[in-house]
């Protein structure tokens, strides 16, 4: 639906990556960098592991089944992927998953803003319920700038008349709502991981 | 001089207020930490960006537009919603809202309703409405639950219990959920996710305001840090969301100019944690059916605010809450008494326009004409010149109250003070005195009051008048004629030289 063109790696898009890791680690997100999709896994795995997570519940893109195949393969984790499981036992799983995984459909260097669209809630709500997020990023899906990232928002709506949800997640939950004091996690993730995949993926979701 | 006396009572009203908050010393250094740190915040922010001048002027065109073109993108909007399968409203006023909300709820059966903030829902008491109508709502904003636990209304747009301590706080979850909560925000917070949480998901309904609505994609934006707002929007079979018509701009690329602002001026980031771009209803997680959508676009008032030359660029307001942070009275007294449902400077010509005059005339005069408002307003509305015609417009109507009636004849007043000075000195020096003056006039005992002379400048200079090439106009003022005369008499001199 959204979605940036490939190009081959740039200095501005070098520029782009750090800036964006920046960005995101200064709102207390986390930042990696993964060469391979199968680095997804271990990551996934040793913060699971670390947090006692026992369920993984991820959204029905082609990466976040790329992931959901290597944690699959083996591993002390339930992971249910959207669309490989009947409605009931996925909207079971999403409500006590303590990680959720997705990918992105854009990513804005300047924000450190994950840009996600869905037309299904299944889909937003791995990233809204558990206490943990953890974005796939393809390098690929970077943009510079907001402005640009609002161009290639205003055309998916344009594009057609469904319904349709963008969701630009940029931290994770806060509030300083008491004694204006800032806490993590009010309602959705406590926690923001962003891998940045090395590999240029083309084509929208 | 009936009119004058409903202004007295207000004015007696507001002062009682005024004591009251000057004494509530908790929710004082409460208000202070929290205003004085948004203001901070704010500033930083943009000293952080390099084209700050650039943003803000944009956005100030942007609403100007928005305004100018509303019955166009109006129609734009309501259109592309509905193609997209979004039951769209439009209502006149408050009650027309409060009735279609209630029957989309008893339609859907709806047993829990989820609210997360909005301004136009405090407009309209629309919680209290559903809840008179025996239907159980809860506020998922974390500020506006504990403002809800407290019955009371926001005492800031965007900080609802900026007016509390971590202590009242305590107490408010402590009460409402019947067991021991430590004094802790994090701890509070982590108890209020748990219980708020279970109310997300048992709930039928999620009502939401909207920050900007987009003519050319029919949809609406949510912009929140908790993320209560993509909760409301994505558990409830019904969504419904209640806003002006002066939210709607024409682009995509307007609403980011304007989310830079809000989110600049309101919270000191470049942007918030969640932002939510909806139209139409997605499949739900539950049923996979759609989600029933409703938009419900409100006048209430805005139409005579448009029409108004000078008020219609209170509808440029992108209700931030830089100017309730900013003003040094509301930093004293918070949106209680400094505010309606609207609080704040701007929430003088907001009370006027979407509840009453009255309502307006009464804290309107909490305003001291600082002008700090219009400064921090990141699209540069004149706040202080639409207090002061709100003002305007109460005097005319509901007249003035004993003491502005008073004291602006107190010229002869003061004559006769400075004809028997010693006497007038004397009697103003004795606090009986002044108890008399504060019971019959309304003249606060307190307040200083200037010494009285009898040897006015106006007699020094009548004896001192001389003549030459050039003439002088001097217009001496009370108190330099008749309490200071020696700075009459420097102005001469400094003339004469």
């Amino acid at each position: 639906m959204l979605g940036a063109e490939a190009n081959p790696v740039t200095s501005v898009e070098r520029e782009a990556v750090s800036k964006f890791g920046t960005q995101v680690k200064s709102v207390g997100g986390h930042f990696e960098r993964i060469p391979d999709i199968k680095n997804a896994r271990t990551y996934i795995t040793k913060i699971a592991l670390a947090r006692n997570a026992k369920r993984i519940v991820l959204t029905d893109d082609s990466l976040s089944f790329e992931a959901y195949t290597e944690l699959a393969k083996n591993g002390p984790i339930e992971a249910t992927i959207y669309g490989r499981s009947s409605r009931e036992d996925f909207y079971k799983a999403v409500r006590i998953a303590e990680i959720g995984v997705s990918s992105v459909d854009l990513a804005v260097a300047e924000t450190g803003t994950l840009i996600i669209s869905t037309t299904d809630e299944s889909n937003r709500l791995v990233t809204a319920l558990p206490e943990i997020h953890v974005a796939i990023v393809p390098r690929s899906k970077l943009v510079s700038t907001m402005k640009e990232a609002a161009e290639h928002i205003s055309n998916a709506f344009r594009k057609g008349t469904e319904a349709l949800t963008v969701s630009l997640i940029s931290a994770s939950s806060r509030t300083s709502d008491i004694a204006d004091i800032v806490i993590l996690g009010v309602h959705g993730p406590k926690e923001l991981h962003v891998l940045l995949l090395d590999q240029d993926r083309l084509g929208g979701i | 001089m009936n009119l004058d006396k409903t202004a007295t009572r207000a004015h007696k009203r507001l002062l009682e207020k005024v004591r009251v908050g000057l004494e509530n010393a908790e929710q004082r250094a409460a208000l202070y930490t929290g205003t004085e740190g948004r203001t901070e915040g704010a500033e930083k922010a943009y000293a952080s960006i390099h084209d700050k001048e650039a943003l803000l002027s944009d956005a100030r065109r942007i609403k100007q537009e928005a305004i100018e073109r509303l019955d166009e993108n109006l129609e734009n909007f309501i259109q592309t919603a509905e193609s997209s399968g979004v039951r769209v409203h439009v209502a006149a006023d408050g009650a027309s809202v409060v009735q279609l909300v209630l029957s989309i709820i008893r339609e859907a059966g709806a047993k829990l309703v989820v609210k997360s903030k909005s301004m136009t829902g405090e407009e309209l008491d629309l919680r209290q409405h559903i809840e008179n109508a025996g239907v159980r709502v809860v506020e998922t904003d974390l500020g506006e639950r504990i403002v809800q636990l407290a019955n009371q209304r926001p005492a800031h747009m965007i900080a609802p219990a900026i007016h509390m301590s971590v202590r009242q706080v305590t107490q408010l979850f402590s009460k409402n959920l019947g067991k021991y909560v430590p004094p802790d925000p994090e701890r509070i917070t982590t108890i209020a996710r748990e219980s708020l949480r279970q109310d997300f998901l048992d709930a039928d309904v999620g009502i939401t305001g909207a920050n900007f609505a987009i003519a050319e994609s029919g949809a609406i934006v949510l912009v929140t840090n908790e993320g209560n707002g993509r909760l409301v929007t994505s558990l409830p079979r019904v969504t419904i969301a209640v806003f002006g018509a002066e939210k709607i701009v024409s682009r995509m690329q307007d609403a980011f100019t304007l989310l830079e602002a809000l989110v600049l001026s309101g919270v000191g980031r470049r942007i918030t944690s969640y932002v939510t771009i909806t139209r139409g209803g997605s499949k739900l997680a539950t049923t996979g059916l759609p989600q029933q959508q409703h938009f419900v676009i409100l006048d209430n008032g805005r139409s005579t605010m448009r029409r108004d030359s000078a008020f219609r660029e209170a509808l440029y307001c992108l209700r931030c809450g830089a100017c309730n942070d900013v003003c040094p009275t509301f930093r004293m007294f918070g949106g209680h008494i400094f505010g309606h449902a609207y609080t704040g400077p701007i929430g003088v010509p907001w009370t006027e326009y979407t509840s009453t005059l009255d309502d307006a005339g009464e804290f309107a005069p909490l305003c001291i004409s600082c002008g700090l408002c219009q400064h921090v307003c990141p699209v540069s509305i004149d706040i202080p010149i639409l207090i002061a015609k709100v003002k305007e417009r109460y005097t005319e109507t509901h007249g003035q109250h004993s003491i502005n009636r008073t004291l602006s004849n107190y010229e002869s007043f003061v004559k006769f003070a400075s004809m028997i000075a010693p006497v007038s000195n004397f009697m103003l020096e004795r606090a009986l005195f002044r108890i008399i003056l504060q019971k019959t006039l309304g003249l606060d005992a307190r307040r200083p009051f200037p010494r009285f002379t009898r040897h006015t400048f106006k007699k020094w200079f009548q004896l001192h008048e001389s003549s030459g090439s050039r003439s002088v106009a001097y217009f001496v003022d009370t108190y330099a004629d008749m309490c200071e005369p020696e700075i009459g008499k420097a102005v001469v001199g400094a003339s004469r030289t």
